[in-house]
């Protein structure tokens, strides 16, 4: 088998993959970089991947394509939304245009594998969803995964601003909510929020006010009052997704999720965040917590409840190799609430597996990235095993 | 940056929590637990008068000896009184309350509003424990009236705030509970409906209330250097053998006047999460060689542009 990534060559995903091909004794991938694949727009990308397959040593049906994530290079931001120059350093950049350019891209480069007989790793309509958190939040309801209620369930025109959130709020009965850019990943642009019934209004995020602008930050903004509508407001042009805050599980003074990485539909990783706030995104300087303790707190049927919730989660996504499901646990997870242990999920991240060095649920030698070769190349030989 | 409340409950009163949910069993014995009733995020706010009425009409709600009220309504309403009062003479057992036992994913502490409190402890007056998480900032919640509780056998007070309010700091300060041991008051910030000066603390070290107390918690308070100043040969510590000043906003200022001070009968000192440079604390150690000094977390201070902010441990 030979992998040829869609990419950034210098980036820790890629040197990740890299090393794990060489640990499993295949040929170390090609990459094709998002810049070139971009360079004449996102509908353009097709052929570039076409000329990569047509480079390789061997027939492109030996090739498996992996889409990676476009993230971390602000040219290949600028060409995923058709932009004249770069993004500043912190802007929040996932909008209605980087959705398109990245779905357009992710389209033409499945489709001109498919057509030179390669395999690719990732379905385009499985991308299209996944990086729709409101397509993505009514994929997963239907398939009875637990979800926090939206405040913008299908056939509702996404929020406004924050007149249209405060108001949407009051009719639902909601008070607290996370508000989250529709095409964001990681944290970027996500608020935690919350109104006291007399109407004071508090929130939280990785974000700031820099010359005007909103922007990311890694320190947690807190916001008030008049601010919270301008952020709001700022956000809502990047199109918003809103849930029901869904109150975390607090252990040893920080509140805790789990990534559970899932592969070919067995979760093989699992990571404990934790944090000091209702975020727990780990690239905001945030922990790794003790799996271990987690574990002890919440008991084995419980554990096994989060990793199957993520396994029914990744199963909405058939086509897609390997998705990262962050799943959150209730407060009442680990105080014996007899109603059954509160789990839902929060996200399903198609690029979620950059969690460097952590070994296996079950294969401890396997980190994220040796498990989904290692899951490519059965699933390879098995194909021809009939041959 | 202000951190908000985060530690869980797993254990109160020496019992490990569990929460009640209405139509399960108790066990046979009842008190080797501490009961805790919370609604949940998909339950609405009915849920938590709903397991707290069940729970005191179960036949073994008179052997129940600890008791937690955790989150009770999502919209941060105040406690509902009036809807759990009728339920509360079940519980003749109890002797350890937690009122507001939520952490910062269930609520702002700011937004813990306990309502009307005197209701609740008119029916504990044998409690031994009492633990209050909240307060409620006075800008966002009724002023309910409160007035000093009788509580004779009471032997530890811990009120855990991000701003608590004067009425109920004199309240409590003004609490019939001769046999009180042990005081832990979170006085928070201004900001949160805190105390701005030290004067309402005179009556405390003033000596003349709580003849039994030993351990004097005074924490998480933007004004650490003037408590620590104010307790200078105040006639409470006479008494006072551990004495906990963390989670504020201590400086040098404060840990000198702590050095210069008459602590009396301190023989332990806890300043943990502070302001105050090594030598300020090598210096008050070298001052009061016979005192255990634990100065652990030291804070910096964050500075935007010109201005610099020190931050309480809990305030949001």
């Amino acid at each position: 088998m030979r992998l040829l990534i869609v990419g950034n060559p210098a980036g820790r995903r890629t040197a990740l993959l890299t090393a794990a091909a060489r640990r499993a004794g295949i040929p170390d991938p090609t990459v094709l970089p998002w810049r070139t694949a971009l360079t004449g727009g996102p509908g353009a990308a097709g052929p570039a991947l076409t000329a990569a397959l047509h480079a390789q040593p061997v027939d492109a049906t030996q090739v498996t394509v992996r889409i990676d994530s476009p993230g971390d290079d602000p040219h290949v931001d600028r060409l995923l939304r058709g932009a004249a120059t770069c993004p500043p350093r912190g802007a929040l950049t996932t909008g209605p245009a980087w959705y398109r350019g990245f779905t357009r891209a992710a389209t033409e480069l499945a489709a001109a594998a498919t057509a030179s007989g390669a395999r690719v790793t990732s379905d385009p309509h499985d991308l299209a969803v996944l990086f729709d958190k409101r397509a993505c939040h009514t994929r997963l309801a239907a398939a009875a995964v637990p979800v926090p209620d939206a405040l913008d369930p299908p056939g509702t025109a996404p929020i406004t601003g924050w007149a249209d959130l405060r108001e949407r709020m009051t009719t639902h009965g909601m008070h607290r909510v996370f508000v989250k850019p529709a095409h964001g990943s990681s944290a970027s642009g996500v608020l935690a929020l919350q109104r006291h019934h007399r109407g004071d209004v508090l929130a939280r995020g990785p974000l700031t006010w820099r010359a005007g602008r909103l922007r990311n930050s890694l320190r947690p903004g807190v916001f008030r009052g008049p601010d919270v509508a301008a952020v709001v407001d700022a956000l809502a042009p990047l199109r918003l997704h809103i849930e029901r805050w869904f109150p975390k599980l607090v252990l040893a003074g920080t509140a805790v999720d789990v990534r559970v990485l899932v592969v070919a539909g067995t979760a093989t990783h699992a990571v404990v965040r934790t944090a000091t706030g209702p975020i727990t995104n780990l690239h905001l300087g945030n922990a790794r917590g003790d799996l271990t303790a987690l574990r002890a707190a919440i008991g084995e049927p419980t554990w096994r409840q989060v990793l199957t919730t993520a396994e029914a989660a990744a199963a909405c996504f058939p086509r897609t190799h390997t998705v990262g499901v962050d799943v959150l646990l209730g407060a009442a997870a680990a105080r014996g609430a007899h109603r059954g242990a509160p789990v839902v999920v929060a996200e399903v991240n198609a690029f979620g597996d950059l969690l460097p060095h952590l070994p296996g649920l079950r294969h401890r030698a396997h980190d994220p990235y040796d498990a989904q070769i290692h899951a490519l190349t059965a699933t390879t030989s098995t194909a021809k095993a009939p041959a | 940056m202000p951190v908000t409340i985060s530690t869980p409950t797993s254990t109160f009163a020496g019992l490990p929590v569990q929460q009640y949910t209405a139509g399960t069993p108790l066990p046979t014995d009842p008190a080797a637990t501490a009961w805790k009733v919370a609604t949940d995020w998909d339950r609405g706010d009915d849920g938590f008068v709903t397991d707290l009425t069940a729970l005191a009409a179960t036949d073994r709600a008179g052997q129940i000896t600890a008791l937690l009220l955790g989150q009770w309504s999502e919209a941060s309403d105040p406690l509902p009184t009036a809807a759990i009062t009728p339920a509360l003479p079940a519980f003749t057992g109890v002797r350890h309350l937690f009122v507001g036992d939520m952490t910062f994913e269930e609520s702002e502490i700011s937004w813990i509003d306990w309502g009307d409190l005197t209701a609740v402890l008119d029916a504990f007056g044998q409690l031994r424990t009492l633990q209050l998480r909240g307060g409620c900032s006075s800008l966002i919640g009724d002023a309910v009236p409160f007035a000093p509780p009788a509580l004779p056998e009471l032997t530890s007070l811990t009120i855990e705030s991000g701003g608590l309010q004067q009425r109920y700091l004199e309240a409590f300060l003004a609490a019939d509970a001769p046999h009180l041991t042990d005081l832990e008051l979170w006085l928070g910030v201004d900001n949160y409906g805190g105390i701005t000066t030290v004067d309402p603390l005179a009556p405390l070290l003033a000596g003349d209330r709580f003849p039994a107390l030993t351990r004097l918690g005074l924490c998480n308070s933007d004004l650490a250097d003037e408590i620590a100043a104010a307790l200078d040969g105040a006639p409470i510590l006479q008494r006072i053998t551990d004495l906990d000043l963390s989670k504020g906003t201590l400086t040098d200022t404060g840990a000198d006047a702590l050095a210069a001070a008459d602590l009396g009968a301190v023989t332990t000192l806890i300043l943990d999460h502070h302001y105050v440079g090594d030598d300020a604390v090598r210096r008050l150690r070298a001052a009061h060689p016979h005192i255990t000094v634990s100065a652990q977390d030291r804070q910096e201070p964050d500075t935007y542009g010109d201005k610099t902010y020190l931050y309480t441990a809990v305030s949001e």
